[in-house]
């Protein structure tokens, strides 16, 4: 009797504005068109990738107050083209990153639980923080953060979206025509979260998602703050984290063939 | 827990083709001025006086001054460190400063026939080095089509990778079952 083989999980990650991308290859196409992201969605599909995985910017890079632009510049919002490919895919995976520092979380948690209902339990997202105050200047509350802080409201925000994706049972919507009643019971969608970040409650007002809640995974494990953003016992499942260096220790056992080879830098495309 | 590492992929129809490749690849990322700026994210200084095809900068790193480069994440927890590591290596190799770059910040993690690079994701799968991979390309939007088209039926027929979809969702797929609802709320970010 043989071992099954383990299955091995592939993303595939799109359109870094750094040096990685060749903008100049006589083949390189439209970092923003929508027929970029179909084909190497659909291409993905093709291949049984588990996933697509886009990669958030917040800001054009400056050099000595100028923007520079060696490298591609400028690209769409993450959550609309996700929702755009899971018209024009069946089964890939919708895996978006996310900053946890600048956005609220009852909005992203209504974002990705919408992006779950409608590509049918698909979404994912990648938890991150923002690095400084260059980026936070775009927002409301500019460079509010320090960078222990920032893991902080990480923490807090993502257990925040879990509280209120778990906020609908599964079985809330009864739609009675008999009782006239749309709901089973009138109590869903309560939340209610008092922290040092946040300070909300309500009822949440989007119905349980497909996946009950998006699958959350963390780049560029690389800092042990950045690791313990998401602090679960290794036998629990749930979690992905995806190490920025995967090296001994950190990665399982990295036994041969690889080696440095797979100390890849994940989701350099920032 | 899944643990995914990420690369890019350079493909040839021999080893030495390949690496030729990565090699052109490379050359492409980092030009003589994006290899300055490179370094700039580490000097932190205007380094733009200084020939790419010279020695690396004889002046120390200046962490403290104002960010030369805005809207990168920072590479060097310590740059004074890295600096004498990069001027190690660049002493060791002859590099100038932008083979040094080059070096430095444009490694294809998998390089290879279709049939090696089969051959190692599988291997360092099967012996738990990780879980599977997020594979980039160098080139958007076509740059997997390689990728799907030679690697992935060898990872098909060695019974590493599905032949077709058997899960409903993303968590279906990755073998990610839902922690019940409510079971540990206590436990701050442990989202499943």
């Amino acid at each position: 009797m043989t071992t099954p083989r383990k299955q091995i999980i592939l993303g595939h990650y799109v359109g870094g504005v750094n040096h990685h991308t060749l903008w100049s290859h006589p083949r390189a196409g439209s970092q923003i068109d929508f027929a970029s992201f179909r084909h190497a969605a659909q291409t993905a599909e093709r291949g049984k990738f588990d996933f697509f995985f886009l990669a958030e910017g917040l800001i054009l890079r400056e050099r000595l107050g100028q923007i520079f632009d060696q490298d591609v510049v400028g690209r769409p919002d993450t959550l609309p083209v996700l929702t755009a490919i899971a018209a024009v895919t069946e089964h890939l995976g919708l895996v978006g990153t996310l900053n946890a520092t600048f956005n609220e979380p009852y909005e992203l948690a209504r974002q990705l639980a919408s992006l779950d209902h409608l590509s049918g339990g698909r979404a994912g997202w990648n938890v991150v923080t923002s690095f400084d105050a260059f980026t936070g200047q775009n927002f409301r509350r500019g460079g509010f953060l320090n960078r222990d802080d920032r893991y902080v409201r990480a923490q807090e925000f993502v257990a925040l979206a879990r509280q209120l994706w778990d906020s609908w049972p599964a079985d809330a919507i009864a739609a009675d025509t008999a009782r006239g009643r749309f709901l089973r019971t009138a109590d869903v969608g309560v939340f209610g979260h008092h922290g040092h970040q946040f300070d909300v409650s309500g009822h949440f007002n989007v119905p349980r998602s497909p996946q009950g809640r998006p699958v959350v995974l963390q780049a560029g494990a690389g800092s042990h703050r950045g690791r313990d953003l998401l602090p679960v016992p290794r036998a629990r499942a749930g979690t992905g984290v995806l190490p920025r260096h995967p090296g001994p220790g950190r990665a399982r056992r990295p036994t041969g063939g690889l080696g440095e080879a797979a100390a890849g830098r994940l989701v350099r495309p920032r | 827990m899944k643990l995914l590492p990420g690369g890019s992929f350079v493909l040839g129809d021999t080893a030495a083709d390949a690496t030729e490749r990565a090699r052109e690849v490379a050359r492409a990322q980092v030009s003589g001025q994006t290899a300055q700026i490179l370094l700039e994210t580490v000097w932190n200084r205007d380094l733009s006086g200084y020939d790419p095809d010279g020695p690396l900068p004889d002046v120390d790193p200046d962490p403290t001054g104002p960010l030369v480069i805005q809207g990168r994440a920072r590479l060097a927890q310590d740059p004074f460190e890295t600096v004498r590591q990069w001027r190690a290596l660049a002493a060791q190799h002859r590099y100038s400063l932008r083979e040094l770059a080059i070096r430095v910040f444009a490694h294809t993690e998998f390089v290879g026939t279709p049939t090696e690079i089969a051959d190692r994701l599988d291997h360092f799968v099967q012996n738990d080095g990780s879980d599977g991979f997020i594979v980039g390309s160098h080139l958007t939007p076509g740059g997997i089509d390689e990728f799907v088209d030679r690697v992935v039926p060898l990872l098909q027929e060695r019974g590493s990778l599905r032949a077709e979809y058997t899960g409903a969702t993303l968590r279906d797929n990755l073998g990610i079952p839902l922690a019940p609802v409510g079971a540990d709320r206590e436990t701050a970010g442990a989202v499943g």
